[in-house]
C-alpha cells in the first residue's frame, strides 16, 4: 500500500505539472471543456497505469502528450463512421502570394501585412487546418517539442514530421492571405499580382 | 548550400533542428542571398506571429486538478494494465465509475440491453406525438443557444449534408428524468426526430460503439454518441437513407 502511495506521488509530482499544458492540448483536440476534460483525465490515468513503462530522465512532458494524443485518436477511430473528419487536405497552391506582396511593395510588406492580423484571426485559421497539420504546428510552435519528439508523439517518422510542419504552415499563410485580401488588408491588382492596400490605393490614385 | 536546399530547410532552421556546422552553412548562404534572406525574415515573423496568438491556452479549471487525482487514486497499482478496460469504455466512462471499472465492463457486457431498447421506445413516441416546438429555428446556433441554459450538456444540432435537409426547432424533453433535447428536422420530406441525450445520465454507455440500429413499428431509430453526446435519429424512411444521413 505504502509503495504504491509512493508509485502515485512520484507520478503527481511529474505529471500534475503538466496538466495546464495538456488540457491546452486537450481543448485544441476536442474543442470543448467537457470533452478535454473527460480526455485529459482519461490520458493521466493510462500514462500512469504504464508509468512502469517509462524512462525516467526522458521527457516526461512529450510522453504525456503522446498518450494524451493516442487516447484521442483511439477515441475518434471509434467514432470516425458517425463523425467523418472535415478536414480533407487542400492542395497549396497560391502559396507564395506574401512573398509576391513583397516584390512589388518592398521587402517589409509582407510583414507588415501579418501585423494587421489579429490573434483571433490566426487561431481561427489554425482551427481549420487539416487535424494532422494543425497538430504538428502546435506541438511545434507552442510547446516547442523538437522534431523527433513530435515524431514520437504522433508515432510518424520524422520526415512526415517535417513535411506536416511544412505544408501545415503554407497552408496556414495561404488562409491568413485569402483572408486578408478579404477584409481589404490586400487588394490584387491588374496584373494578377497581390499589393498592399495602402500602395494600390495611391498607385490608382495616381493613375 | 544553394537556394533550393537553404529553402528546403528553412522550417527546420528556424525550429531549431540544425547542428552548428549546418547553422553556419545555412547563415553563410542567407547573408549574402537577398531571396532566401527575405524568406527567412517572413518565416520568422510568421512564425513569431502563430506562437504570441496561440500562446494564451486557457489554464486547466481548477476542479481538473482534484478530479484528476481522485482518479488516479482510484487506480490499482500492480495489476497489469488492461487496456481494453480502458479503451472500451472510455469515452463515457462518468469520473464516478473510473473506480469501477473492471467491475464496470463485465456488468455492461453482460446485462441484457434495457436502456437502449427503452431509448429507441422513447424515441419513437417522441416522434410521433410531434409536439409543439419550444423554439423554431433553422439555424444549429440558434437551437444551441436556446438549450444553453435548459440542459446540462451541449447541445450540437447534427448538420446533415442532403440538398433537402432543414432544421426546424426543438424543445426540451425528458428521457426517464433526466432533461434531453429534442430537434426536428425535414428532410427530403420527410419529418427526423433528433434526441441529444448525455449518456453518461442516462446509463447507455453501450451506446458509444458504433451505430446501434432498431426497427419497431415501421420507424427506424439509429442510436450513437458523438464527442461524449448521445444521439437517437428517428425517422419513418428505409433503413438506407436513415445510414446514409447519420454518415454525416
Amino acid at each position: 500500500m505504502n509503495t504504491s502511495r509512493q508509485h502515485r506521488t512520484e507520478f503527481e509530482k511529474e505529471a500534475l505539472p503538466h496538466l495546464d499544458a495538456l488540457y491546452g492540448m486537450a481543448m485544441r483536440l476536442t474543442g470543448n471543456e467537457r470533452d478535454a476534460e473527460d480526455l485529459v483525465q482519461d490520458a493521466v490515468v493510462k500514462a500512469f497505469r504504464f508509468f512502469h513503462r517509462f524512462e525516467s530522465g526522458s521527457n516526461i512532458k512529450a510522453w504525456l502528450f503522446k498518450v494524451l494524443v493516442n487516447t484521442f485518436y483511439n477515441t475518434i477511430r471509434k467514432q470516425r463512421n458517425i463523425n467523418r473528419l472535415h478536414t480533407e487536405a487542400e492542395t497549396d497552391g497560391h502559396l507564395d502570394l506574401f512573398l509576391s506582396a513583397a516584390t512589388t511593395a518592398g521587402r517589409n510588406a509582407e510583414t507588415d501585412l501579418l501585423d494587421r492580423l489579429a490573434a483571433q484571426e490566426i487561431q481561427a485559421a489554425i482551427e481549420q487546418l487539416p487535424r494532422e497539420f494543425r497538430l504538428a504546428v502546435i506541438l511545434s510552435d507552442v510547446h516547442d517539442f523538437s522534431y523527433k519528439e513530435i515524431a514520437e508523439i504522433l508515432e510518424c517518422p520524422v520526415g512526415t514530421v517535417m513535411s506536416r510542419l511544412h505544408r501545415g504552415r503554407r497552408l496556414l499563410q495561404k488562409r491568413l492571405f485569402d483572408y486578408a485580401v478579404e477584409q481589404g488588408y490586400v487588394r490584387p491588382t491588374a496584373d494578377g499580382t497581390m499589393t498592399d492596400f495602402e500602395t494600390y490605393r495611391r498607385r490608382k490614385e495616381g493613375a | 548550400m544553394d537556394c533550393k536546399e537553404v529553402q528546403g530547410f528553412l522550417h527546420a532552421y528556424l525550429d531549431g533542428e540544425f547542428d552548428e556546422a549546418e547553422r553556419v552553412a545555412m547563415a553563410s548562404h542567407l547573408q549574402v542571398c537577398d531571396e532566401c534572406g527575405g524568406q527567412l525574415r517572413f518565416e520568422s515573423a510568421f512564425r513569431r506571429k502563430v506562437r504570441d496568438s496561440l500562446a494564451v491556452e486557457q489554464p486547466a479549471p481548477p476542479h481538473l486538478v482534484a478530479r484528476v487525482r481522485g482518479a488516479l487514486s482510484r487506480v490499482e497499482v500492480g495489476k497489469p494494465a488492461e487496456s481494453w478496460t480502458i479503451r472500451g469504455l472510455r469515452w463515457l466512462i462518468p469520473a464516478a465509475a473510473a473506480a469501477t471499472l473492471l467491475v464496470g465492463v463485465v456488468v455492461s457486457r453482460r446485462r441484457d440491453e434495457p436502456p437502449r431498447e427503452a431509448l429507441a421506445e422513447y424515441s419513437i413516441q417522441w416522434h410521433r406525438r410531434n409536439l409543439p416546438l419550444d423554439v423554431q429555428a433553422t439555424t444549429p446556433g440558434a437551437v444551441r443557444g436556446f438549450f444553453t441554459d435548459k440542459v446540462p450538456f451541449a447541445v450540437r444540432p447534427p448538420v446533415f449534408r442532403r440538398k433537402h435537409a432543414r432544421l426546424v426547432g426543438g424543445r426540451l424533453a425528458n428521457l426517464r428524468e433526466h432533461e434531453a433535447a429534442y430537434l426536428t428536422y425535414q428532410v427530403d420530406g420527410r419529418r427526423v426526430s433528433v434526441f441529444i441525450f448525455d449518456p453518461q445520465a442516462l446509463d447507455v454507455q453501450q451506446v458509444q460503439q458504433g451505430i446501434h440500429w432498431r426497427r419497431l413499428r415501421g420507424y427506424n431509430v439509429a442510436l450513437f454518441s458523438s464527442r461524449g453526446t448521445g444521439y437517437a435519429v428517428t425517422t419513418d424512411m428505409e433503413p438506407e437513407q436513415l445510414g446514409r444521413l447519420v454518415s454525416w
